[in-house]
C-alpha cells in the first residue's frame, strides 16, 4: 500500500471526472473535492518517499500500451529521488493551493470548471515527473500545456485572457516543436525513449547528435520554462486566475523544463556545448526578467519577471553542471514564489481584484496575515540569511563562482567554456541585487506607506482561514525549508538524497573558508538591494532619481520591457507568425502547405479525376480493362 | 457426402440463413409495422449465431476442415464472422431508423443474406465455396443499395455496381478457371502445389492477376474502385454503411487467404503487385477526398484509401530462407476491425445530420456541436481515429501496419502511407472544425428523408447506441489494442494460412 | 502433324467463309435503295409503329422469375440422377428437401409481394 505510486495519479483524475461530471449541479463541493484529492495524493507521495527509503529507484509498468515488434509504448512510473522531490513540491503546493482557491474562488460563478482543469492539471503534471521515458513526458508535457491554456482563458469573456491564452500556446509550440524533434532524434539515435536505455546508449553514440538532442530538448524547455526568447507567454499568463498562477505559472508547470534537464542530465552531461547554452540563457534570462521587474506597476506582473528570472538562475545552476542545486532551488523556490502569489492574490481580493501597486499602500494593518507572511517570502526570495532562498542561491552562484576559479583541467573544467563563468557569476551577483531591490519595492509600495486609494482601503479585509493556512504553511516552507535540506552546504538532506538520480557536484577544493566568503557576498548584494529598496520607497531617497540621471534611458528600457513586446509588433509577431506557422506548419500547416500545393495539384488532379469519375458506368468498365490489362501485363513482364 | 459433425461447426451460418429466411416468409404473411419483429428477429439470430460461434469454435484452435475440403473452420474466420455478426446487428438497428415497416423487413432479409455470404467467405478453402459465398455476399448488396428505389439516385448506383460487380465476378470466374487448368484443382490448398511445381510461369501470374483484380474490385483498389463513392452517395445510408464495411473487409480476408494460401509460391510477385496497387489506392483516395463536398462521397473515397493501408499490411511479406513470411496480416486483421467500427459510426452519425437536416452535404455539419453535443462528439471520434490520431484505434491499426510494412522492407510504401494519412488529415479534420468551430448558416430544416419514418423514442435510442458502441469501440480499441491484436495474431497463427 | 490441327484449321475456315461472305456482298452488291427494301420484315405484314416501343414492366418480372426457379430446378437433375446410386438416401432426401423449402419460401415471398399479381 504504501509503495503504489499509481494511487497518486490516480486521485486527482478522479476528482478531474467526479467535478467534470457532476461539478455543474454541486458547484459548492468541487473545491472540496479537488482539495481532498490533491491533499490525498500527496499523503500518499509522502508514502511512498517513506517507503521508498534506501532504495535506489523502483521501475513499474502501469500498462503497455503499444508493443510491435521491437518498438513499445509504455505508461510506466519511474519513481526515484528526483521524482519523488518532485511529486511532494507538485503535490504539496497543489494541495495548498487548490484549498487556497477554495477561497479565493468562491464567489466565481464558473468555478466547476475552474476546480475541473486544476486536478487534471495536478494529474498531468504527476505523469509528466513519474514518467520513465520521453514520449509520456511529451505527452502530458503538452496536456499541462493544454491545462495552462484552459486557465489562462479561464475568464474567456476578457479578451486579454483570450488574447494571453493564445500567445502562451502559441509561444509554447515553438519549444515543444524543438522538443518534439528533439525526441524523434533521440529515438533515431537511440532506437529508445526510455530514459534509462538512452543513458545506457551515451557512451556509444554519436557526439554530434547528442548536442544536438540536448539543445532541441533544451527549446522545449524554453518554452515551458519561460527562457528568452519564449519568455514572453509568462508575464501575459497573469491573466488568469491568481491562484493558478501561484500553481502553474510559478510554483510547476514552469519548472518542467528544469526538470527535464536534471532529468537528462547524463546526457547533458556528454553535450558540453549544450550545457554551455543552458547556462547562457539561464544567465541572460535572469538579468533580463530582473530588470524589467524593477519598474513593473501590476505587482502580479513584478512576480512573474521575478520568477522568470528564477527560472533563469536555475538553468543558470544546472548549466553549470550542478544538476542536484537547480532541483534545490526549484523546491525552495516553489514555497517562496508561492507564497508570495498567494500573498498577492489575499491583496488582490482584499482590493476587489485591483493589482495595480500605485492604488494600495498601508495594507499592513488591514491585512496582518498577509503582511506578515509576505515579508517572509519577500526575505526569502532576496535570499536573505537564513530563509530559505539563501541557501539554495548561495549554491547556485558558489557553484557558478567555483566553476570560473576552478584550475583548468580539473573535474569542474572538464567541459568547455568555464572562463565566461566569470561573466555569469557577475550577472548572478547583479540579480541578487535587482531581485532583493524590487521584491522591496513591491512590499513597500504594497503595504506601506500611505493608502493611496482610500476607498479601496477602506474595504479592505483580511481573507477567510482556508486562504490564511496556506499562506502560514507556505511562509513555514519559506523560511525553514533552505535550512532543513540545504544544512550543511552541499552535504544536505536534499543533496544525499538526489546524489543518485542527479548526481552531486562537490566543491572540490573549496574549502570552508572560500564558501563562507561566497555566502557573505551574496548576502551583501542582497543587502545591498534590501536597503537600496527601503530607502527609495520607505524613506522617499532619491535613488531612483539619480539612478536615472546616471543611467538615462535604462528606465524607458526596462519599462518597455527591453522593447521585447514592442517587437510584438515587429519580432515577436513576426515570431509568433513563425510559431504559428511552425506549428500548424507541423500539425497542420505542412498538411495545409502540402494541401495548398494538393489544392492546386487536385483541383488539377481532380479535375483529371473528375474526368475519370464520369458516372458513366461503361466508363468505369473500362477503367477496370486499363486496370487489368496493367495488372496482368506488369505481373507477366516484371516477373 | 455430408458428414452430420461438419454441420455442427456450420451451426452459425445456418441460424443465419434460418433468420434470412423468416424474416423474408415474415414479410410475406404478415401485414401492419413489423419493424420491432424484423429487428428482433435479425438481433436475435445474430446473437445465438455468435454465442454459437463461440460453443463450436474448436478446442485447441486448430484448423478444421469441413464438406470435403471446401470450407474451414479456423481461428481467422472466427475473428471475421464475429466481426460480421456485430456490424450486421448494428446495421439492421441503423435501418430501423431509416425505414418504414415494409422496406425494413427486406433490407434485415438482405442484411442476412449478405452476411451468410460474407461469413462463409472468409471460410472459403475452395475456389468454388469461394466464388457462391462472393456472389451471396455481393448480390443482396446490389439489391441493397437500390432498396430506396423510388429515387433516381439509388437505382444509378445499384445499376453501376451491379453491372460492374457482374463484370468483376466474370473475371473472377475467368481467373478461377486458368488456376484450375493450370493446376487441375479448385482446393486454395492444392492450388499452391500446383502452383509451385510450375515455377513462376506467365500462366500462373496471368491467373493470379485476373483473381487480383476481381478481388481488388470487391476491396475498391485504385483502379478499381471508380463504383464506390457513386454507389455510397446513392444508397441508403444504412446500406451505405454495412457496404463500406462488411463485403470490404470480408473481400480483403479473401484476398489475404489467396495470397498466403493458394499464391504463396508467388509471394515475391505479389508483394510487388500489390504494393503499387496499394501505393495507388491510398493516394488516389485520399486526394479525391479532398475535393468532395458530399460526406457519403467523402467516406467513399476514404474507404477508398483505408483499402489501401490494409492492402499495404496484404503486400508486407518479408522473404525468408523458409520462404515468403506474411507478416502483415494480423495487422490487416487488426486494421479490418477497427476501421470496419469506425466507418460504420462514421456513416451513422452522417444519418444523424441527414435525419436533421434532409441534406448530405458537408456544410450540413456545420454547428453540429451546438445542436446535438454526442453525435458530434463521436464524429469527432471517428475522423480523428480515421486520421490516425492517438490514442484512438485508427492510429494503432496504422501504427501495425507501418511496422509490418518496415519489416517486410517496403520503405517507400510506409512513407507513401504516413505522406498520405497526413493530407487525409486536411479533409476529415475539416469536418471537426465544421461540427466545433463554425455556426449554421441558417437553422437546420427539421425534415427527415421523406420516406423516413419520424424516430420514435426507443428507436432512436437504439441508433444512439450504434453510435455509442461504435464511438466506444473506437476508443477502447485505441487503448487497449493490444488484445486485439492478440487475438489477431491467434486467428492468423491457427489458420490454414 | 498434332491432331488439333484439323480442328484450328476447321476454325480458321470457318471465320474465313463468314468474313469473306459478309466482306464478299458488301463489296459486290448494288446499293439501290427505295422504300420496301428498307422496311422493317415482319412476316410480310405492314409494320405498324416504333420498332422501340415500350413494354410493361411486369413480362420483366415474369421472366426473371421464370429464369430463377427454371435455373434452379436444374439442380435437381443431378440430385435426382445420383439418388440411386448413394447409400444414404435419407440425408440426400434432406438435402432436397431443405432445397424445396427455400425455393418454395422465395415462391411464398415472390408471390404476397405481388410479383405475380398482374393487374396490381
Amino acid at each position: 500500500m504504501l509503495n503504489a505510486p499509481w494511487i497518486i495519479p490516480l486521485l486527482p483524475l478522479a476528482a478531474f471526472a467526479v467535478n467534470g461530471l457532476f461539478g455543474r449541479r454541486n458547484p459548492r463541493w468541487t473545491g472540496w473535492v479537488s482539495t481532498a484529492a490533491v491533499v490525498g495524493s500527496f499523503a500518499a507521495t509522502v508514502a511512498l518517499w517513506i517507503a521508498s527509503a534506501g532504495a535506489d529507484q523502483d521501475e513499474s509498468l502501469l500498462y503497455r500500451w503499444v508493443a510491435s515488434g521491437g518498438f513499445t509504448i509504455d505508461i510506466a512510473f519511474l519513481t526515484d529521488a528526483l521524482t519523488i522531490v518532485m511529486l511532494l513540491v507538485v503535490t504539496g503546493v497543489s494541495a495548498l493551493v487548490s484549498l487556497y482557491a477554495v477561497g479565493y474562488m468562491d464567489h466565481d460563478a464558473n468555478k466547476p470548471r475552474f476546480f475541473t482543469w486544476i486536478p487534471l492539471f495536478v494529474f498531468s503534471m504527476i505523469m509528466l515527473v513519474i514518467s520513465d521515458n520521453l514520449l509520456q513526458l511529451f505527452v502530458f508535457w503538452e496536456m499541462v500545456g493544454l491545462c495552462s491554456y484552459l486557465l489562462i482563458g479561464y475568464w474567456y469573456d476578457r479578451d486579454s485572457a483570450n488574447a494571453a491564452a493564445t500567445k502562451a500556446f502559441l509561444v509554447n509550440r515553438i519549444g515543444d516543436f524543438g522538443f518534439a524533434i528533439g525526441i524523434i532524434l533521440a529515438f533515431l539515435e537511440f532506437g529508445t525513449l526510455r530514459y534509462r536505455e538512452i543513458f545506457a546508449g551515451l557512451g556509444s553514440a554519436d557526439a554530434g547528435m547528442v548536442t544536438a538532442i540536448a539543445c532541441l530538448l533544451f527549446v522545449g524547455a524554453m518554452g515551458k520554462s519561460a527562457q528568452f526568447p519564449l519568455h514572453v507567454w509568462l508575464p501575459d499568463a497573469m491573466e488568469g486566475p491568481t491562484p493558478v498562477s501561484a500553481l502553474i505559472h510559478a510554483a510547476t508547470m514552469v519548472t518542467a523544463g528544469v526538470y527535464l534537464v536534471v532529468r537528462m542530465n547524463p546526457l547533458y552531461t556528454q553535450a558540453p556545448e549544450a550545457l554551455l547554452l543552458v547556462a547562457a540563457v539561464g544567465a541572460f534570462t535572469a538579468v533580463l526578467a530582473a530588470t524589467i521587474a524593477l519598474v513593473q506597476t501590476d505587482i502580479k506582473r513584478v512576480l512573474a519577471y521575478s520568477t522568470v528570472s528564477q527560472l533563469g538562475l536555475m538553468f543558470l545552476a544546472a548549466g553549470a553542471g550542478a544538476y542536484t542545486v537547480a532541483i534545490f532551488h526549484l523546491a525552495t523556490h516553489a514555497f517562496f514564489k508561492a507564497l508570495l502569489f498567494l500573498g498577492s492574490g489575499s491583496v488582490i481580493h482584499a482590493l476587489n481584484d485591483e493589482q495595480d501597486m500605485r492604488r494600495m499602500g498601508g495594507l499592513r494593518r488591514k491585512l496582518p496575515v498577509t503582511y506578515a507572511t509576505f515579508i517572509l517570502g519577500g526575505l526569502a526570495l532576496a535570499a536573505v540569511f537564513p530563509l530559505a532562498g539563501f541557501w539554495s542561491k548561495d549554491e547556485v552562484l558558489a557553484h557558478v563562482f567555483l566553476k570560473a576559479a576552478a584550475d583548468p583541467g580539473g573535474a569542474l573544467t572538464a567541459d568547455h567554456g568555464a572562463g565566461v563563468f566569470w561573466l555569469f557569476y557577475a550577472t548572478g551577483l547583479t540579480v541578487s541585487v535587482l531581485t532583493a531591490f524590487y521584491t522591496f519595492r513591491m512590499i513597500v509600495k504594497t503595504f506601506h506607506g500611505a493608502p493611496r486609494d482610500a476607498a479601496l482601503h477602506e474595504h479592505a479585509h483580511e481573507s477567510p482561514w482556508v486562504m490564511t493556512v496556506p499562506l502560514i504553511v507556505l511562509a513555514a516552507g519559506a523560511a525553514l525549508s533552505g535550512a532543513v535540506l540545504g544544512i550543511p552546504p552541499e552535504h544536505g538532506v536534499i543533496h544525499g538524497y538526489l546524489e543518485h538520480a542527479a548526481g552531486v557536484l562537490h566543491l572540490e577544493g573549496a574549502g570552508a573558508a572560500p564558501t563562507l566568503i561566497l555566502a557573505v557576498v551574496s548576502t551583501v548584494a542582497a543587502l545591498t538591494g534590501l536597503l537600496l529598496a527601503l530607502g527609495a520607497y520607505g524613506r522617499g531617497l532619491p535613488i531612483p532619481q539619480r539612478a536615472r540621471a546616471l543611467a538615462p534611458g535604462a528606465e524607458t528600457l526596462f519599462r518597455q520591457k527591453w522593447y521585447l513586446d514592442h517587437l510584438g509588433d515587429g519580432f515577436m509577431v513576426a515570431l509568433t507568425k513563425a510559431a504559428a506557422m511552425l506549428s500548424w506548419g507541423f500539425d497542420a500547416g505542412v498538411v495545409d502547405g502540402i494541401v495548398n500545393g494538393v489544392g492546386k495539384l487536385s483541383r488539377f488532379a481532380g479535375g483529371q479525376a473528375g474526368r475519370i469519375q464520369t458516372g458513366q458506368a461503361q466508363n468505369y468498365a473500362l477503367l477496370m480493362v486499363v486496370g487489368l490489362v496493367l495488372t496482368v501485363g506488369g505481373l507477366v513482364l516484371f516477373r | 457426402m455430408i458428414e452430420p459433425g461438419d454441420l455442427g461447426y456450420v451451426v452459425p451460418e445456418l441460424i443465419v440463413l434460418g433468420t434470412a429466411l423468416t424474416l423474408l416468409l415474415w414479410a410475406a404473411i404478415t401485414r401492419g409495422d413489423r419493424r420491432w419483429m424484423s429487428v428482433s428477429i435479425a438481433l436475435a439470430g445474430n446473437g445465438s449465431a455468435a454465442l454459437m460461434l463461440f460453443m463450436r469454435t474448436p478446442a485447441d484452435g486448430a484448423a478444421v476442415e469441413l464438406f470435403a475440403g471446401q470450407l474451414v473452420v479456423d481461428g481467422y474466420s472466427t475473428f471475421f464472422r464475429t466481426l460480421f455478426l456485430l456490424l450486421a446487428s448494428l446495421a439492421i438497428v441503423f435501418g430501423a431508423q431509416r425505414f418504414p415497416s415494409a422496406p425494413l423487413i427486406d433490407f434485415a432479409a438482405l442484411l442476412q443474406f449478405s452476411l451468410l455470404g460474407m461469413m462463409l467467405l472468409v471460410g472459403a478453402a475452395d475456389w468454388a465455396t469461394a466464388f457462391i459465398a462472393i456472389e451471396t455476399m455481393a448480390i443482396p448488396v446490389y439489391v441493397l443499395v437500390g432498396l430506396t428505389r423510388f429515387r433516381r439516385a439509388s437505382l444509378e448506383a445499384a445499376m453501376k455496381y451491379f453491372a460492374l460487380g457482374a463484370f468483376a465476378s466474370a473475371v473472377l470466374v475467368y481467373g478461377i478457371a486458368w488456376s484450375y487448368g493450370l493446376t487441375g484443382t479448385t482446393s486454395l490448398a492444392e492450388t499452391a502445389d500446383g502452383i509451385a511445381s510450375r515455377g513462376d510461369e506467365p500462366w500462373s501470374l496471368f491467373a493470379l492477376g485476373l483473381i487480383l483484380v476481381a478481388l481488388g474490385f470487391k476491396v475498391a483498389a485504385v483502379p478499381f474502385h471508380a463504383w464506390t463513392p457513386d454507389a455510397y452517395q446513392g444508397a441508403p445510408t444504412p446500406a451505405a454503411a454495412f457496404v463500406s464495411v462488411g463485403p470490404k473487409v470480408a473481400a480483403m480476408a479473401l484476398l489475404a487467404r489467396v495470397v498466403t494460401l493458394a499464391f504463396e509460391p508467388l509471394a515475391a510477385n505479389i508483394t510487388v503487385a500489390l504494393a503499387v496497387i496499394a501505393a495507388a489506392t491510398m493516394i488516389l483516395g485520399n486526394l479525391a477526398a479532398i475535393a468532395q463536398s458530399d460526406v457519403k462521397r467523402m467516406l467513399g473515397y476514404s474507404s477508398i484509401a483505408h483499402t489501401g493501408y490494409m492492402l499495404v499490411g496484404v503486400a508486407a511479406v518479408s522473404q525468408t530462407d523458409a520462404g515468403a513470411d506474411f507478416v502483415g496480416v494480423p495487422s490487416v486483421l487488426f486494421y479490418g476491425f477497427v476501421y470496419a467500427l469506425m466507418t460504420f459510426g462514421a456513416f451513422a452519425v452522417a444519418y444523424v445530420v441527414e435525419a436533421q437536416t434532409d441534406s448530405n452535404d458537408l456544410s450540413a455539419f456545420r454547428g453540429l456541436a451546438r445542436r446535438s453535443m454526442l453525435p458530434a462528439a463521436a464524429m469527432a471520434v471517428f475522423m480523428l481515429s480515421l486520421t490516425g490520431v492517438p490514442p484512438l484505434s485508427g492510429f494503432l491499426g496504422k501504427l501495425y501496419i507501418l511496422q509490418s510494412a518496415v519489416d517486410a522492407g517496403l520503405g517507400w510504401l510506409a512513407v507513401t502511407l504516413v505522406v498520405t494519412s497526413v493530407v487525409s488529415a486536411f479533409y476529415y479534420l475539416r469536418v471537426v472544425v465544421l461540427m466545433f468551430m463554425e455556426d449554421e448558416d441558417a437553422p437546420a430544416a427539421a425534415s427527415a428523408a421523406a420516406d423516413a419514418p419520424a424516430a420514435s423514442g426507443a428507436v432512436a435510442d437504439a441508433h444512439s447506441a450504434v453510435v455509442a458502441v461504435t464511438a466506444g469501440a473506437t476508443v477502447a480499441f485505441g487503448i487497449v489494442g493490444g488484445g486485439l491484436l492478440a487475438w489477431a495474431q491467434a486467428a492468423v497463427a491457427s489458420s490454414l494460412l | 502433324m498434332p491432331s488439333w490441327v484439323a480442328v484450328v484449321l476447321l476454325f480458321a475456315l470457318a471465320f474465313l467463309f463468314a468474313v469473306g461472305s459478309l466482306v464478299g456482298t458488301m463489296a459486290l452488291k448494288p446499293r439501290r435503295k427505295y422504300r420496301a427494301k428498307v422496311t422493317a420484315y415482319e412476316s410480310g405484314m405492314e409494320p405498324i409503329g416504333d420498332a422501340r416501343g415500350r413494354h410493361s414492366i411486369r413480362f420483366y418480372l415474369v421472366a426473371v422469375t421464370f429464369l430463377i426457379f427454371d435455373v434452379e430446378l436444374l439442380f435437381f437433375y443431378p440430385w435426382a440422377l445420383y439418388f440411386n446410386m448413394i447409400d444414404d438416401r435419407v440425408s440426400l432426401f434432406g438435402v432436397g428437401a431443405v432445397f424445396l423449402a427455400i425455393l418454395a419460401t422465395a415462391f411464398v415471398y415472390e408471390w404476397r409481394k405481388g410479383a405475380l399479381d398482374w393487374n396490381r
